[in-house]
């Protein structure tokens, strides 16, 4: 199973980089979600995959690796703020340069 | 106590210049600032005993001692003798600088550059451990940078600032490289050990440590940098670039000189180098008008002069060298506050201009005539004692050698005379500030006693070279290996070196005499190609090479950038992983242990799903659909922890796919519609190239991780086995988020608070109502909503009040429950109108994160009160009537902090876009 998940999280990192590379800003920041995703899925596979052994010490030994899942948990909370971030910064942009182009925000000399 | 005061010599200068004092105080305290030198001078007078019986003080502490990084620091004959010239001069130069600029409101922040200075170079006399000698090294760079640069509306002091910054750091990285290559072979870094060892150090690595030397002591062909640092003010010119920085590299030379007796080409080298600075110096100074260039190239041509001796390795040539040093820094001190006051007095310096100012300001007069013949080499000046070790030493080298040195010795003369005799004797001649200039009469104190004393010093060493003798002989010993045989004297006899003096005399005052005849033709003409053309010339080049090769790859398209970082990524990771899997035998599956779970069909149909989706956000061109597409990843990752026992990050993950699911429904009528535009093929099949090496790079990553015996892990069972332990709870998850890696958390939430902040700034500080795109949120109240969510809403909110409070021991806690009772208020806002809910909710969702901050870290230093360290948790059990027994562990303190944090943020997010 850890290959199939594996298989999944390079098709995400995949889509999220194509998306990350195109020029409207919606498309980048769902890229940049996708990215997080994967990153949340790699650490997962990191710590080995176990069905039914929630790390609860109410339920028998063995358990599935806790320490992954505490990270993967605070990261999936600060993704959404950063996705939140970025939105806002996306919106803005519009609003200021009146573009959500990427290529249409590209900086001149100095 | 002795290490302390070795560290007290770099530290107290350096608060003194970190330290900034109120504006009202700074300009009057300023003259203060001399204090810090002289209580420097005190210290090293104190440490004179022990280098006069020959030990060396020395203070190690370890810092990084794997990597041989330590703070060590050494005192020995040779440091003494420089932490002396520093300090000594120090005390002088900071006297003068009162009395130079005493209304000047810059001159407390010169004190705090020259205290900065005097720190580094303390710090480089004072280094055992070669990377922090380094360190300091280019420190006193940077001060000098600064320094040169003091008077930064002149664009000549930038450039010059900038031309000695270039030429002594570029030889400074290239005397890094050398003391990595010492590293590399002898594997440390701390100078004691070096000279102790038995092994010599490669040439190579001297040459580099040379490059280093010769760049900060301005020898020949780096020379350049230093007549150009004449920009900056008197007192700096007389600190840095005459008594102490340019002798940084007669000081490394000097240390380095154990390890290279014995090699050739160390010494020819530094022979060759010494020799043709010192002639080109003096020729240069010759040709000078300006008092301060004369200075500058004298110097030039001086520190070649030590060089040349440090380089000739006997005796005599090192009992010059190091007496030559001191007498240096003496009589050229006083000669830049010499051209300083008088420039001061006259507002000039032009040697064209000047003349019969002996009159005006006889001490300075007769201070500096004494300084410039104690340069000339005449007696009974310490000069001349230095100028016969000088002859006896290369009479012993050789004709050709002798040859230059009188060649140079007379230049020396000439120069030495020009100065004193163009400045002070001769017909006055009346420049228009000299008759307007208001310091008529008596020249202030303060820019003559130092010019006296270190004048007085000059004659000192010649009358009594005993006292030479004796401060020197700790330094020479530390070069030489062995205690001098020899004695200083004014009068050795008739003795060939004496010839040679006289010879020079001869020559340099013929050539003095008849300076109208050859000298004034060249005076001030520039070379039609000189070193500085080159040097000019060589920066252009490189800035226009730089701007071309820039203006191919710096598009200002920030998709360009991110696709040379992927590549970078590719190709970088790509060969360790070449390497990887190069090594694998793939034939035998069996023997790679390939750790892993049977998949299911349903996960394999999971699986497909998640990357179906993953595909399609990248083909779709509706907003709606690209965003419906992510969700769709988002709701299988919760599946997925679902399946693989992962209860408390699946319900955060739903939860949140929930919000971020609104938030994108509410910003996407923000964004344009996505227009599919063609692509050049170029381009796409480049993006897509990048897309998939990314992807297969990462499924190497993990691959290679995932192949062999998977290692137990270390951190695993202790939280296993020590949550209920000693946290008190069953919930391992939430244990470790608020217990075990609680500090984590704390930075975590803070983090995710800085959001809220960021995304209210961004969206209330912008144009306020400006909606330019005339979407206006139009809201259909729905009673089927309403009523669904009036029923649901108690039910969420005390749900999450259960999910918080068993977080401990059961899927739960802040996080979710944060999570969980921001989509009962979104879901609100959504069925209803959103200020009413705004104002039904008890607290403002900033105040609500601020607080739970607050909460969180309260709960934490609360450990502390009882001697825990931060965020230790105490147990207790109660009994609470209905809910029979609870334990109440403080921790739920933090969780209920995060639990504030985590709704504040999320309902402040979003209220702030759904408002605007």
């Amino acid at each position: 199973m850890e290959f199939v998940i594996i298989g999944v999280i390079g098709v995400l990192f995949a889509s999220g980089t194509y998306l990350i590379l195109q020029r409207h800003l919606l498309r980048v920041i769902v890229g940049l979600s996708l990215y997080s995703h994967a990153a949340n899925l790699a650490l997962m596979v990191s710590g080995g995959l176990k069905r039914g052994r929630p790390p609860l010490l109410t339920t028998d030994a063995p358990y599935a690796d806790p320490l992954p899942q505490a990270l993967v948990l605070t990261a999936i909370v600060i993704s959404f703020g950063m996705t939140a971030f970025a939105m806002v910064l996306a919106f803005r942009t519009r609003q200021v340069f009146g573009s959500d182009g990427v290529d249409e925000l590209a900086g001149g000399e100095e | 106590m002795s290490g302390f005061l070795l560290v007290s010599l770099i530290l107290f200068p350096l608060l003194g210049s970190l330290v900034s004092w109120p504006a009202r105080l700074r300009q009057r305290i300023a003259p203060a600032y001399t204090l810090v030198p002289i209580l420097q001078l005190l210290i090293v007078v104190s440490l004179w005993t022990t280098v006069q019986e020959g030990n060396r003080l020395l203070l190690a502490w370890p810092w990084l001692p794997g990597l041989g990084l330590n703070l060590s620091l050494a005192l020995d004959g040779l440091s003494w003798l420089f932490a002396g010239l520093i300090s000594g001069v120090g005390v002088l130069v900071f006297a003068y600088a009162a009395a130079y600029m005493h209304d000047d409101p810059t001159l407390p922040r010169l004190y705090r550059l020259l205290l900065l200075f005097n720190a580094a170079m303390m710090g480089i006399v004072l280094a055992d451990n070669l990377i922090l000698l380094i360190v300091f090294w280019e420190l006193t760079s940077i001060s000098s940078f600064l320094l040169i640069g003091f008077r930064s509306q002149r664009a000549t002091a930038c450039q010059g600032a900038s031309k000695a910054f270039g030429i002594t750091v570029s030889g400074g990285l290239v005397m890094m490289f050398g003391v990595f290559l010492v590293y590399a072979k002898h594997g440390t870094f701390e100078l004691s050990v070096l000279l102790s060892g038995p092994t010599p150090i490669s040439t190579a690595a001297g040459l580099c440590f040379l490059v280093g030397a010769f760049t900060k002591s301005a020898q020949f062909p780096f020379h350049i940098w230093l007549p150009s640092a004449m920009e900056a003010p008197t007192p700096v010119s007389a600190y840095l670039h005459a008594a102490t920085m340019v002798k940084a590299g007669l000081y490394l030379i000097a240390r380095l000189t154990p390890l290279f007796a014995n090699d050739p080409v160390w010494s020819a080298t530094v022979i060759s180098v010494g020799t043709v600075t010192l002639v080109w110096g003096g020729v240069l100074a010759c040709k000078q008008v300006d008092l301060k260039a004369l200075l500058a190239n004298s110097t030039v041509s001086q520190l070649g002069l030590i060089v040349l001796l440090l380089g000739l390795q006997t005796e005599i040539a090192l009992m010059a060298a190091v007496l030559h040093i001191v007498n240096h820094a003496a009589f050229k001190g006083a000669l830049f506050l010499t051209a300083g006051t008088v420039e001061h007095e006259t507002g000039t310096r032009d040697l064209r201009q000047l003349g019969g100012l002996r009159m005006l300001m006889p001490l300075a007069a007769g201070a500096a005539t004494l300084a410039a013949v104690s340069m000339a080499g005449l007696p009974p000046l310490g000069g001349f004692i230095s100028k016969e070790l000088f002859y006896e030493a290369v009479l012993e080298a050789g004709t050709v050698l002798t040859v230059l040195a009188v060649g140079a010795s007379c230049l020396t003369f000439l120069y030495s005379f020009l100065f004193f005799h163009g400045t002070f004797f001769g017909q006055p001649v009346s420049t228009p500030q000299q008759q307007t200039q208001h310091h008529t009469g008596a020249t202030p104190w303060g820019l003559l006693l130092p010019i006296l004393v270190l004048s007085g010093i000059a004659i000192l060493f010649g009358l009594i070279p005993g006292l030479a003798q004796a401060l020197i002989t700790p330094a020479f010993t530390v070069i030489h290996g062995a205690p001098p045989q020899l004695h200083l004297a004014m009068w050795h006899g008739l003795t060939p070196a004496l010839g040679l003096s006289a010879l020079t005399v001869g020559i340099g005052a013929g050539a003095f005499f008849l300076r109208q005849r050859f000298l004034f033709a060249v005076r001030g003409r520039q070379a039609v190609y000189s070193f500085n053309r080159v040097y000019n010339d060589g920066l252009d080049m490189f800035s226009r090479m730089f701007k071309w090769s820039r203006a191919f790859y710096m598009t200002g398209l920030v998709t360009d950038y991110i696709r040379y970082l992927l590549i970078a990524l590719i190709v970088g990771l790509s060969v360790p992983l070449w390497h990887f899997f190069d090594r694998i035998d793939f034939t035998d599956i069996g023997a790679l242990q390939l750790d892993m779970v049977p998949p299911e069909y349903y996960e394999i149909g999971l699986a497909a799903l998640m990357a179906f989706a993953g595909i399609m956000s990248c083909t779709v061109y509706s907003r709606i659909v690209l965003v419906l597409s992510l969700s769709l990843v988002g709701a299988l990752m919760s599946i997925f922890f679902v399946l693989f026992s992962a209860p408390d990050v699946a319900l955060t993950q739903i939860l949140v796919e929930a919000v971020s699911l609104v938030l994108f429904l509410l910003v996407l009528r923000y964004f344009s519609v996505i227009i599919p535009r063609p692509t050049p093929p170029g381009t796409q099949v480049l993006n897509i190239g990048i897309s998939v090496g990314t992807g297969l790079l990462v499924v190497l990553l993990l691959c290679a991780a995932n192949i062999g015996p998977s290692l137990p892990s270390l951190i695993a069972p202790y939280y296993l086995s020590n949550s209920y332990a000693l946290a008190g709870g069953q919930n391992v998850v939430n244990v470790i988020l608020v217990d075990f890696r609680g500090f984590d958390t704390m930075g975590e939430i803070t983090v995710f608070s800085v959001a809220v902040f960021a995304v209210f700034a961004m969206v209330r500080l912008g144009e306020k109502g400006a909606r330019p795109f005339g979407a206006i949120l139009v809201w259909f109240p729905s009673p089927i909503l309403q009523s669904f969510a009036r029923l649901t809403l108690h039910l969420m909110l005390v749900f999450a009040i259960y999910l918080l409070l068993r977080g401990h021991n059961a899927p739960g806690g802040g996080f979710i429950a944060g999570v969980l009772t921001a989509v009962a208020i979104t879901f609100q806002m959504m069925a209803f109108n959103l200020e009413a809910v705004v104002q039904e909710m008890p607290w403002n969702p900033l105040r609500m994160v601020t607080l739970g901050l607050l909460l969180a870290a309260f709960t934490g230093v609360g450990a502390l009160a009882f001697g825990h360290p931060f965020l230790t948790s105490a147990i207790g059990h109660f009994v609470l009537p209905l809910l029979g027994e609870v334990e109440i562990v403080t921790a739920i303190g933090f969780d209920i902090g995060v639990y504030l944090v985590v709704l504040g943020t999320t309902v402040g997010i979003i209220r702030t876009i759904a408002e605007d």
